[in-house]
């Protein structure tokens, strides 16, 4: 074995000994510097001067350095890593942040809970292939009440006390309207069926405002009109509603009632969320009114331009006004009408269901 | 319209049913039962009695010392405060034990010592039996009820009574009758109809009076009977027990006699004082121009040409189907009684009431269609009661003008009951249901040919009658079937509403829903000078004017929220407003907006230091909106309206078109809605702005050359703005410019502004170099200079 060979194994001892004792980076950096550095390092004087050498002695030198050379970096990387870990674990064991304290949370409003009940009714029914129509807050009395079926001398008209406008010279009077009904109207009239409609929106009653109900309302009412629709597609479009409005497991039943625009009509009963359905003073027997509903009479149908004897219909008219105060146990109608952030705030994490 | 169970089973057997079972069953088919309520509950344990003896007690001017056969009780002595009674009659006895109902609620009868005598009980009142006001003389029952009997089964005390919501198609159910037909029908049990018989001894009542109509129109048929000699009295304790359960006071024998027979049939019905009517006779017309009457009520009413009357041969003597007159009412010292019995024409009763204001059980039953053919029944039923109750000769027969209308005929076609309930109903059950409500039912083929009912004003048209079938067979027979249209969804503009709206709650605003009604101060306070839309009959003067502007909501929604110690205030409202007519339009400008406020200390953490919102921040909302929306190159402009601080305030402008306007409220604004200032506003019209959002977005393509990145930082003077530098720099940059932005703003000590604006270069097929891009910022410093008269710092 040739001499330079013998000193190469002797610096390899020397250096994978001096790494293995190495405690920090810096010192690392001085054994790099030592063994394999290009300028002062034996190794690599060693191999600079490998051309002087004979040849038999060239090829076992050169190959020998080399992997010399590459071990050591080898060695030098895999205790740099161990001693990087090491300091790694240090820092970590005692760096910490208080997570008790107020995060920083992005600045998030605080969403209406009637617009979140009537986005939650209006997606229900577009997952059924209703579109949303709206319409005017005022109204002609022909829209709102006389393509409706309710003449001016009609008994239910006092049923619903209206607030007139003051109206220019020459011009029908005008008025807010009590339902979003109208809009059905404006549908009928501008379209033949298939009609699939939702109408939400804000309506007005003249009432004096308590704390169960304002002078002004938001409803949703829904129209269909088709070849061969009855009121069986009425009861099973109504369980769709009651789900969307009032979560499920929510009990519902029809029964017979009167509106001028729907015949046969029916009010649409829900069981009671505070009791249950057992009965108590926020319900009749166990039993709320939640709306009305019903086929659309034939006459609506003729004075909107629609053939009675080829298409049927249904529609129904509920109030979101009660289902929120209902659903969420709102005490006081005028809440919902305050912009009240103490009110609106509390319905952040308001139930998807 | 209230309906006691005790006087309904005299009409239709019901015993044999529960009073929860029956109000659902009725509520279930149309009959909505509102609530059910005990009648006078308290009492118990007071029976028939009849007096045997009465003296005063000598020591006493007011007590009486009376003794009492109770029946198999035997005899007891009672004390009692009054004198009305006298040997024979029967009386309410409330033993030792028994409960009487008195304001303070339930009283228990006791032994009670009066002097050196004992009561063992006590003699009842009208009022402690809860059937009247009467509490001053003690009740004299019926001479024929049975000794020993108990009082409360024998008038009803204690009996449920239904509350039952009528809807306007269904006058037929405004009476004890009505609601007996129903059970009748879905019980399939007999309907008993009273005894219309009576006891004529007197002269023909053609030879007493005459009845002439001048608007058949408005009164189709008028009838009227007359009863001569009788006395006005209390009427019996039964009547006044179910009166009082109905609801109506007891008013004395001849006014009970027509409520009672209203409540019972349904038909209203009025009885003059016949001495009362001038030359005895009625005339049914129009009012006369300035012709005055007094109601019932006491009101003087100034009557329309167009109300019609019940005159005598000179003067209104009552506003026909609604109320009577004062001058010839009958009461205490009326002997003769003319009893009127008529039809009349819904549609101008309803006029009539609602002109006058006025409302009466008569005139509720007339809106919505009374039975013609009722008319002479109610009347024989009611004056012959007359008759019973205040004694009197009743003369023979009636006058009778003017005739019912004929029934209505209608068909039914059993196949449009599938098409429109979704199954089919067999034939002979419709048959069975349409003529247990009174049709007269013919087969013809797959059709009905019917005869309604004439208290059926409702049923005009097949339709109608489907909606019989299907009540009275039974909504929950009907199965639920769901159907769906075809192509759901929201419109572009609902979709960008929705857009708009998550903007704004992610940016931490609130939605509120604010009121449509505004006051006129509310309008003046911001300065708006524009057309208001106004209500002609509002609830309160205050709530006259439709909001022209969605500020004043949210500033007063703001106030509220400060007054309650919501410190930092951030809403947002989406909402209609309201400006004026637009020539010969027939509806009020009305265009949907959406506005926000910004009020109070913004807060947004703890190691942040808090802020007070400025114009800015409405700048950003509102460039945060456009961006969601994706719509670009908005400019502002113009001279903000009188509400804004002149110099932190502009409009939004897209194109040419202003889309919205936000800023900072002038202090005096704010101070008129008790709010301190910075208060920030800003508001977008819908239409205009989701206009502008675009249809398509087209992904460029990602760069493959690096940036370089140069600042330029130059003192200004404050009439420059930072956009108009911008747009300076954009154009004076050259090709290569991507971007430009502020990157700080600086006042120095002197007052001086300093901006410094960071650009961006690049070019799309090479790396640029250094020096291109110092040149184009060289270009850039000599533009600014030039332009501005900026000084580079």
């Amino acid at each position: 074995m040739s001499e330079v060979v013998g000193e190469l194994e002797q610096l390899r001892a020397e250096a994978e000994t001096a790494i293995a004792a190495a405690t920090s980076l810096a010192e690392l950096d001085e054994i790099q510097n030592r063994y394999l550095g290009r300028k002062q390092s034996r190794l690599k004087e060693i191999l600079r001067d490998i051309r002087e050498l004979p040849n038999e002695e060239k090829r076992v030198v050169g190959p020998a350095g080399n992997r010399l050379s590459q071990d050591l970096e080898a060695s030098l990387a895999l205790k740099r890593a161990e001693i990087e870990r090491a300091s790694e674990e240090e820092l970590l064991a005692t760096d910490r942040i208080d997570l008790t304290m107020p995060g920083r949370t992005p600045l998030r409003g605080a969403p209406n809970p009637l617009r979140e009940v009537m986005r939650k009714i209006e997606d229900a029914f577009i997952g059924i292939g209703y579109k949303i129509a709206e319409g005017p807050e005022a109204e002609t009395d022909w829209n709102n009440f006389e393509a409706l079926n309710t003449p001016p001398d009609h008994p239910a008209r006092s049923l619903m006390d209206t607030y007139y406008l003051d109206t220019p010279d020459g011009i029908p009077q005008a008025l807010l309207r009590t339902h979003t009904s109208p809009v059905q109207v404006r549908v009928m009239e501008s379209q033949q069926p298939p009609i699939y409609v939702i109408c939400p929106g804000r309506v007005f009653r003249r009432e004096d405002i308590t704390v169960t109900s304002g002078a002004i309302f938001h409803q949703i009412e829904g129209l269909a009109v088709d070849e061969g629709l009855t009121f069986q597609h009425l009861r099973g479009t109504i369980e769709v509603y009651v789900e969307a409005a009032f979560g499920p497991g929510t009990k519902a039943r029809l029964v017979p009632s009167f509106y001028p625009f729907t015949e046969p009509s029916a009010e649409l009963q829900v069981s009671c969320p505070v009791c249950g359905g057992s009965g108590c003073n926020h319900c009749a027997q166990g039993w709320i009114g939640m709306g009305g509903c019903g086929m659309v009479d034939p006459n609506v149908f003729t004075f909107c331009g629609i053939d009675p004897e080829r298409y049927t219909g249904f529609a129904f008219g509920m109030g979101i006004d009660r289902v929120a105060m209902k659903r969420f146990g709102v005490p006081d109608s005028r809440l919902l009408l305050s912009g009240d952030l103490r009110f609106l705030e509390q319905f952040r994490g308001i139930p998807v269901r | 319209m209230r309906v006691p169970l005790h006087w309904l089973r005299e009409y239709v057997d019901i015993d044999d049913i529960s009073s929860g079972e029956l109000a659902e069953r009725l509520s279930h088919t149309g009959s909505a039962v509102d609530f059910v309520e005990r009648f006078a509950p308290g009492v118990s344990g007071v029976v028939v009695g009849r007096v045997l003896e009465v003296a005063d007690v000598p020591e006493s001017e007011k007590l009486v010392i009376s003794k009492i056969d109770v029946g198999e009780h035997g005899s007891l002595t009672i004390l009692a405060g009054a004198k009305n009674f006298v040997a024979d009659d029967r009386v309410a006895v409330a033993r030792v034990g028994a409960t009487v109902t008195t304001m303070d609620g339930p009283l228990a009868a006791r032994p009670m010592v009066g002097g050196k005598y004992t009561s063992q009980g006590m003699l009842c009142s009208a009022h402690e039996l809860g059937i009247g006001d009467d509490h001053a003389g003690i009740l004299v029952l019926d001479p024929e009820a049975p000794i020993g009997a108990d009082v409360a089964d024998l008038l009803g005390l204690g009996s449920d009574v239904f509350e039952f919501e009528i809807y306007p198609n269904r006058p037929d159910q405004m009476s004890i009758l009505g609601i007996a037909r129903e059970v009748a029908v879905l019980y399939g049990r007999a309907l008993r109809m009273p005894d219309t018989s009576v006891v004529e001894e007197g002269p023909k009542a053609t030879d007493r009076t005459s009845v002439e109509i001048e608007d058949t129109e408005g009164c189709p048929r008028y009838l009227a009977r007359v009863i001569e000699g009788v006395t006005f009295a209390t009427s019996p304790a039964l009547v006044r027990a179910r009166l009082s359960a109905c609801g109506v006071r007891p008013l004395g024998n001849l006014i009970d006699a027509t409520n009672y027979v209203l409540l019972l049939t349904g038909q209203p019905l009025h009885a003059f004082d016949l001495d009362k009517l001038a030359e005895e006779r009625i005339v049914v017309r129009s009012a006369r121009a300035g012709e005055k009457l007094t109601t019932l009520d006491g009101q003087d009413r100034l009557l329309d040409t167009e109300d019609l009357v019940i005159a005598d041969g000179v003067d209104a003597q009552a506003l026909a189907g609604i109320m009577g007159g004062g001058q010839s009412e009958v009461g205490p010292g009326t002997e003769r009684v003319l009893l009127e019995s008529a039809h009349f024409q819904p549609v101008s009763i309803a006029r009539t009431s609602r002109r006058h204001h006025l409302r009466s059980e008569a005139s509720a039953r007339f809106e919505r269609g009374s039975d013609p053919e009722m008319v002479p029944d109610a009347a024989a039923i009611a004056v012959e009661l007359m008759r019973r109750w205040a004694g009197g000769v009743v003369a023979q027969g009636s006058v009778d003008e003017g005739r019912a209308p004929e029934r209505r005929r209608l068909s039914l076609r059993i196949e449009r009951i599938p098409k429109i309930l979704g199954i089919a109903v067999d034939k002979g059950e419709v048959s069975t249901i349409l003529s247990g409500l009174g049709c007269e039912v013919t087969e013809v083929g797959e059709r009905l040919d019917l005869t309604a009912p004439s208290w059926r004003p409702d049923l005009e048209r097949e339709i109608d009658v489907v909606e019989e079938v299907a009540r009275l067979h039974g909504y929950e027979k009907i199965p639920a079937v769901l159907t769906h249209g075809a192509r759901g969804g929201r419109s572009v503009h609902q979709m960008l509403r929705e857009r708009t709206r998550d903007a704004l709650l992610g940016a931490g605003l609130s939605e509120a829903t604010l009121s449509t009604f505004i006051s006129r101060d509310d309008i003046d306070a911001i300065g708006y000078e524009g057309e208001v839309v106004e209500v002609s009959n509002p609830m309160t003067e205050d709530q006259r004017q439709l909001r022209p502007s969605l500020f004043p909501g949210l500033l007063s929604a703001a106030q509220r929220n400060v007054a309650h110690g919501v410190s930092s205030v951030r809403l947002f409202e989406f909402g209609k407003i309201f400006r004026g007519w637009p020539k010969d339009a027939a509806l009020p400008d009305e265009t949907e907006h959406v506005a926000f406020v910004l009020h109070g200390e913004l807060n947004e953490h703890w190691s942040l230091p808090a802020r007070m919102p400025d114009a800015l921040d409405a700048v950003g909302l509102i460039d945060l909106v456009l961006d969601e929306l994706g719509i670009e190159g908005r400019t502002l402009g113009g001279d903000p309206a009188s509400l804004f601080h002149p110099g932190r305030a502009a409009n939004v402008i897209l194109g040419e078109q202003m889309v919205g306007r936000f800023g900072e409220l002038r202090p005096s604004v704010a101070r008129a809605f008790d709010l301190k200032s910075p208060v920030v506003v800003g508001g977008l019209s819908l239409e205009p702005l989701f206009s502008a959002a675009p249809d398509d977005l087209t992904v460029r393509p990602l760069p493959t050359q690096p940036p370089v990145l140069r600042d330029i930082s130059m003192w200004l003077s404050d009439e420059v703005s930072a956009g108009d530098v911008a747009e300076t720099i954009r154009s004076a940059a050259g090709p290569f410019l991507e971007s430009v932005h502020v990157l700080d703003e600086y006042r120095a000590d002197d007052g001086r502004r300093s901006l410094a604006f960071g650009l961006r270069f690049r070019a799309p097929d090479r790396t640029l170099r250094a020096e291109d891009a110092d040149e184009a910022r060289q270009a850039v410093v000599i533009a600014v200079m030039e332009r501005h008269r900026a000084e580079i710092r």
